[in-house]
């Protein structure tokens, strides 16, 4: 449950799980949405794959994400999105944030 | 079969076991007393509403696999969310039910509300099946 509070803690891995609610996506049209680099994306991903909230898929040369969460997971993205849930960057441990969309 | 399956397996195994031994407790303690039945009735309900809520709860996570037949990922990742929304809400709804309701009223209003959730979720695979139907050949 505690990767579930640190995926959920950082604001564009909650993006990027919004992104998934309206159907599975690659890796490249979800890195549109974003102003950061390739290795930034990549590490949210594997934050958001360590917490089994999404699941990858390879296709060729592409990776599809597919969103894999629980109803109480969801319910907490909703609470997460509601009350910009943060956690201070040392105990966070993961990538900047760039670009947020979300909280403009 | 990983060591991860084995461990939910017992823990389900557990959980069964747990839900026979509350409903054996149950069951003799309504027997000698009729006054005892309702509270017994109020209890059972309570953890009939508990278990549909738990299983309901993974249902988005569980039924991955689906997703995996490729027929229409949007159309079945919808779906699977729907469904257990639609059910958590159904189990919260029959917990409060059996927790506030008269025991007269209780098994009916409880009974109607899944009913309701399963009508609720039927209707969402009619809506989602519908523009395929109509753009088959």
């Amino acid at each position: 449950m505690n990767s579930v509070f640190k995926a959920l803690s950082d604001p564009t891995r909650r993006q990027v799980l919004q992104l998934l609610k309206s159907g599975p996506r690659t890796a490249g049209e979800l890195a549109a949405h974003f102003d950061m680099a390739k290795p930034s994306m990549s590490a949210h991903f594997s934050v958001l794959l360590a917490a089994d909230l999404i699941e990858a898929e390879r296709h060729g040369r592409s990776i599809t994400y597919r969103l894999k969460m629980s109803v109480l997971e969801e319910a907490l993205l909703g609470f997460a999105r509601a009350f910009g849930m943060q956690l201070p960057p040392a105990a966070d441990g993961s990538p900047s944030t760039i670009s947020n969309q979300e909280e403009t | 079969m990983t060591s991860s399956d084995k461990k939910e397996t017992r823990l389900h195994g557990l959980l069964c076991a747990l839900i026979l031994l509350l409903a054996a407790l149950l069951l003799r303690a309504a027997t000698p007393d009729p006054a005892g039945h309702g509270t017994a009735m109020r209890a059972f309900g309570i953890l009939t509403a508990v278990i549909l809520m738990f299983y309901a709860n993974a249902v988005p996570k569980r039924l991955l696999p689906l997703a995996r037949l490729r027929q229409d990922p949007v159309a079945e990742q919808a779906l699977r969310r729907y469904t257990g929304w639609a059910m958590v809400l159904a189990g919260a709804g029959e917990l409060l039910i059996w927790l506030f309701a008269p025991i007269g009223l209780a098994f009916w209003c409880a009974l109607a509300l899944v009913v309701a959730a399963l009508a609720a979720i039927a209707w969402k695979c009619a809506a989602l099946r519908a523009p395929h139907a109509g753009s088959a050949p």
